[in-house]
């Protein structure tokens, strides 16, 4: 006595059809949507003052190490004192209203607080100087920092982009002049000589220390 | 004030007239006389309105069920991170690089020279000093613990009066100035130079430093008679002796 039409016994094959569909594209999702290609790319906060990079270090040309001068001297390439600032705006936009919270911070000594974008989970340690020593361009992972009025994360910082790197570091090395130069691109047919030998470590504990 | 009472009946002026509405009420209250505590009407605890710090049971849940919805709603972002740079820069300071200071620290009487780890200008690591005789590179753990001391919230900051804590643990001295002490010790001066300071007592750490032996040179020709004590609560007195019994000198 059958109960059920004979239709139905398509049923398995659509249902499993199905859930690999479904399957894969929830895997999709959550490979794509939750990981940090999606979730710190394009990350551009409000800072208390609205620097622009487009203006100082694209139009002006400031190099990047004048501010942000530890970078290759240290684990952390530290964001400039107010003094830094002062240097040449005790001269220059004296009165500007959007450098009113320099000027502030210059006068009481209360340091400024910017939004930090680029940031690595605390169970991974990063050498700034390691890697720009070794002729790791700035925009290799921040990107044009220089056509940004706002600075937002160019690059995931996730640990597989890094390995990316650390397992072919060839084509982000440059010559140790060209370190700030934001738009040296890599020419493969032209092999640059790298800085030093290097030997960027590919197993745990080279970064998870 | 609540949903449930939005109004309270304090601000109802005195002697007015009120009627009751229903059987019960006028079973309850009789006729009402003017200068009728309205504030009857409703239960005490409801009107005790909560003061700033006391919180009834109702805004208790209120608050609660708030927090909560709120706390899993900003769960979801990226937390605000802030990068805080000096204002101005100290010059040899840079940031993810310890520098070290070579300096000295009094424990138990001596003084040791050690070196010190400082990030940003905070001291985070004691270690001996390797060319200071004292230490010669080593510390003790009484030594290393030494740098809980710069950041004890306990320490003290100044001169104090009184005991700082009564026997119930209650913090009771207040810190004075060092007027206040100079005051005050000039009126223990007046008063024990009758009697050459029968009744001084000095309670000091030891140490081995010259400017407070002197010192206590100093008192102890000022007031014979008073008497002063040293004390600390960890020594090595018997180490010392020890060492003095083995080798003979300590």
């Amino acid at each position: 006595m059958q109960i059920f039409p004979r239709s139905l016994n398509r049923l398995p094959l659509i249902a499993a059809v199905a859930l690999a569909l479904l399957g894969g594209g929830a895997t999709f999702v959550v490979a794509y949507y939750f990981s940090p290609l999606n979730t710190q790319v394009g990350y551009a906060p409000i800072q208390p003052v609205p620097y622009s990079h487009r203006l100082h270090a694209g139009q002006l040309g400031l190099d990047c190490r004048y501010c942000h001068a530890n970078v290759e001297r240290s684990a952390v390439a530290m964001v400039p004192p107010t003094q830094t600032c002062m240097n040449c705006h005790s001269l220059v936009k004296t009165d500007s209203a959007k450098l009113e919270p320099i000027r502030q911070s210059w006068a009481t000594g209360k340091a400024v607080e910017w939004v930090r974008i680029h940031r690595l989970p605390d169970h991974a340690y990063f050498d700034h100087s390691v890697h720009v020593t070794a002729g790791v361009g700035c925009s290799d992972c921040h990107g044009r920092i220089d056509q940004m009025d706002v600075v937002r994360q160019e690059k995931p910082l996730s640990m597989g982009w890094c390995l990316d790197c650390h397992r072919d570091p060839t084509p982000h090395l440059r010559p140790k002049d060209q370190v700030t130069n934001m738009e040296w691109q890599y020419d493969p047919n032209q092999p640059n000589k790298p800085v030093r030998a290097v030997e960027p470590p590919k197993h745990c504990s080279g970064c998870h220390r | 004030m609540s949903k449930r009472a939005p109004y309270t009946l304090n601000d109802v002026p005195a002697g007015t007239q009120y009627y009751w509405r229903s059987l019960e009420e006028k079973e309850r209250d009789g006729a009402p006389a003017p200068g009728f505590d309205a504030t009857r009407e409703f239960s005490a605890d409801q009107l005790a309105a909560p003061s700033a710090g006391e919180v009834n049971r109702r805004g208790f849940f209120a608050a609660m069920g708030s927090v909560l919805a709120l706390a899993g709603a900003e769960g979801c972002r990226r937390p605000v991170e802030k990068i805080v740079p000096y204002a101005k820069a100290p010059e040899e300071v840079i940031p993810g690089i310890p520098s070290h200071y070579a300096s000295a620290v009094t424990s138990r009487g001596e003084s040791l020279g050690i070196v010190l780890e400082c990030h940003e200008g905070r001291p985070t690591k004691v270690e001996g000093n390797p060319d200071h005789s004292s230490s010669m590179g080593g510390a003790d753990i009484v030594t290393q613990a030494t740098l809980l001391d710069l950041y004890d919230p306990d320490r003290s900051t100044g001169p104090s009066k009184g005991p700082a804590k009564d026997s119930k643990g209650t913090a009771v001295g207040a810190t004075a100035t060092w007027d206040d002490f100079e005051q005050a010790f000039a009126d223990v001066v007046k008063a024990q130079d009758a009697n050459g300071g029968a009744k001084l007592r000095v309670l000091l750490p030891p140490t081995i430093s010259p400017t407070v032996m002197r010192l206590r040179a100093e008192l102890k020709n000022r007031f014979p008679s008073a008497k002063i004590h040293t004390y600390a609560p960890t020594s090595h007195g018997t180490a010392l002796a020890g060492a003095r019994l083995a080798f003979g000198q300590p």
